[in-house]
């Protein structure tokens, strides 16, 4: 059967059981679902599926449980994948043990710091009014447990010295680990090029293989912030900036910038929306008219810090940067217990569902009356498309992209290369491929989640009515067995009979 | 490092193969095939009875129900509007009812089975010995026919 028609089966079915459980038809037409066609893109389908039988408020709790609750199993499932991919790397013919110019006595790995800063995270101060949006323990520098907040402040440190190859190394592991892991430099100057970052394994690992190195630099890391007592925020800033360029703009970032960023997510977006059993070829790292043409008005709406609402008239819509740190506060004071709450994850709780709804009102604000709830749906809808790209953004910030590149430099040769983000996501699919199953799983798995709690509701009401309709049935017949009239079994079988 | 560009084309890591669309789908229609109750046997003496008494089937009786029950449960006005004449729905309704019972009462046939076993005998004679009593059933699986009234 086809893809459409297994589609058009499933939400036949759920047509059938909302006449039989409820009453009346309350669904769309199938055929007015943007995902009804045989796209094989499982999170589109989903959402056109659960937005049918699920509404905003219980889409927010949802999202709002995801946020609040659910990411430190996502993280713990990310860093698991990450594991096995990188053994994979490092266990096929290359010397599993750390390579003497890796080590903390080698030259070891040198960079530019636009190498493993895609997203230009380092050009926002942790410690300036917005740092707070994106970095976490912002106030410890280089003790920070937080591995941008410790990159930035190697920066910090050492961005006065010109000498070639000047600054200081910084050890990272410490605050999160117990133990050193790498130590890692800035240099404003080298010989060959500026802004470079240098990184060895820290004497701890002279003797350590490859994969210990890997999987204790990964354990070291905070995806989404303490990893003690997530507030989620970090992950809802970068959905936010993604959709509305709200941060992208007040820290005026650069049109070229935000192309750059706009092109590493429309790859993914290809990446995650490609079949299991597609092949991810290099087709899927170059553009074509279309995407560029999308990937220059998603620029220069993140520029303008606006984004496009489709569904209602092209109307421009955003999140002013001030709401956004409002959320922010509130969602860093939810992380402790305060007067008239039970327990720190209902004040999380929340803390997330009053920031979601004061951002959904927030972006809605221009819109007509009418179409208030719809926008709201569809900012919800955005949220849960948005958060795979989101934390993939995450994963290719420079707390993770430091691994990726060293990597790279044993897979690829010491003295190779890339040139980009895009040449970076090319020459690593495997990694990039399944780091995206990894969160598409995760997604995919919270929407089937729901929309089967919806359907198994339905179903067990359709077999307990079914149940009671076969015990009126086997009366009834009985009944007419037995001579009574069929007025009165009408009525038993709770049809209103009013004819001859 | 060669051999491992070939570890890097390999397929990605996966948990569950559930970023594939078939598997999704297939998950989703498997919820609706869940088994249903077979339906309670009515007593054969009562249907023996029983059915002697059924008035039979009517198209007209069924279009009368349909069409109330669409004017007061789905609030389809099923009456003549604006003196535009019969309503055409209720029209299309008894032509649909008094088809469907014509079909089923002059195409429908009744194909039923009896069970190996299911029907005893007993039968008495005699022979120079004195008298017989034999008891049997039937052995084979034997079909009737019918017609729907």
């Amino acid at each position: 059967m086809s893809i459409i028609d297994q589609k058009t089966k499933v939400m036949g079915n759920i047509a059938a059981l909302n006449v039989i459980t409820e009453g009346l038809p309350k669904f769309k037409l199938t055929n007015s679902f943007s995902s009804m066609t045989n796209s094989t893109n499982s999170t589109d389908f989903l959402l056109d599926l659960v937005q049918s039988l699920a509404g905003y408020d219980e889409l927010k709790s949802n999202i709002v449980d995801i946020f609040s609750r659910k990411l430190p199993e996502i993280e713990s499932e990310i860093k698991k994948t990450l594991k096995e991919i990188l053994k994979a790397y490092v266990s096929c013919g290359v010397n599993p043990s750390v390579p003497a110019w890796l080590q903390s006595t080698g030259p070891g790995v040198t960079l530019k710091l636009s190498d493993i800063d895609f997203f230009e995270i380092t050009k926002i101060d942790p410690k300036s009014p917005f740092g707070f949006l994106f970095y976490d323990d912002t106030q410890s520098g280089l003790n920070s447990t937080y591995f941008n907040t410790f990159l930035y402040s190697n920066i910090e440190q050492n961005k006065g010295d010109f000498t070639p190859d000047g600054g200081i190394s910084s050890p990272w592991g410490l605050s999160t680990n117990g133990s050193n892991i790498l130590d890692l430099k800035f240099s404003p100057v080298s010989t060959t090029k500026n802004n470079i970052i240098k990184i060895n394994t820290n004497s701890n690992y002279d003797n350590k293989t490859l994969t210990e190195f890997n999987n204790d630099f990964i354990d070291s890391i905070s995806l989404f912030g303490n990893q003690n007592n997530i507030d989620g925020s970090k992950i809802l800033n970068g959905i936010i900036d993604n959709l509305f360029g709200t941060v992208a703009k007040t820290i005026n970032k650069t049109k070229k910038q935000l192309k750059k960023e706009a092109e590493i997510n429309e790859c993914l977006e290809c990446i995650l929306n490609s079949d299991e059993n597609d092949v991810i070829d290099d087709n899927y790292f170059t553009f074509d008219n279309a995407q560029l043409t999308k990937i220059e008005i998603q620029a220069s709406n993140r520029k303008n810090g606006i984004r496009i609402l489709e569904t209602c008239g092209n109307l421009p819509a955003d999140i002013p940067i001030s709401i956004l740190m409002d959320v922010n506060m509130s969602l860093s004071a939810s992380t402790i217990i305060t007067t008239g709450i039970t327990s720190l994850e209902e004040s999380k709780s929340k803390a997330m569902g009053d920031a979601i709804d004061k951002l959904a009102d927030a972006q809605a604000s221009n819109a007509s009356t009418i179409n208030i709830p719809t926008v709201k749906l569809n900012f919800i809808l955005e949220l849960i498309k948005t958060f795979m790209k989101a934390i993939i953004n995450i994963i290719l910030s420079p707390k993770l992209m430091v691994l990726f590149a060293v990597n790279f430099k044993i897979m690829y040769g010491q003295l190779s290369e890339y040139e980009n983000g895009i040449d970076f996501m090319k020459k690593n699919k495997n990694l990039i491929t399944s780091i995206a199953k990894t969160v598409l799983e995760q997604n995919i798995k919270m929407l089937l989640t729901l929309a089967l709690k919806h359907i198994s509701i339905k179903l067990s009401k359709k077999y307990s009515d079914d149940t009671i309709e076969q015990s009126k049935n086997y009366i009834s017949q009985v009944l007419t067995l037995v001579g009574v009239p069929t007025e009165i079994i009408r009525q038993i079988q709770g049809l209103d009979y009013v004819g001859a | 490092m060669s051999d491992c560009k070939t570890t890097q084309k390999s397929g990605p890591v996966t948990q569950s193969g559930l970023s594939s669309i078939s598997k999704v789908l297939k998950l989703l229609l498997g919820a609706f095939n869940l088994p249903q109750k077979p339906a309670q046997i009515i007593p054969p003496f009562l249907l023996l009875v029983g059915a002697e008494l059924r008035p039979g089937m009517s198209g007209r009786d069924l279009a009368a129900n349909v069409i109330s029950r669409m004017e007061s449960d789905a609030g389809i006005p099923m009456g003549d509007i604006f003196g535009d004449g019969p309503n055409a729905i209720s029209s299309a309704m008894l032509i649909q009812a008094q088809e469907q019972v014509s079909h089923i009462q002059t195409k429908a046939k009744v194909t039923s089975v009896i069970k190996p076993g299911s029907v005893q005998i007993t039968a008495v004679g005699g022979n120079a010995g004195g008298p017989i009593v034999v008891q049997g059933s039937n052995v084979s699986l034997t079909q009737n026919s019918g017609i729907l009234q």
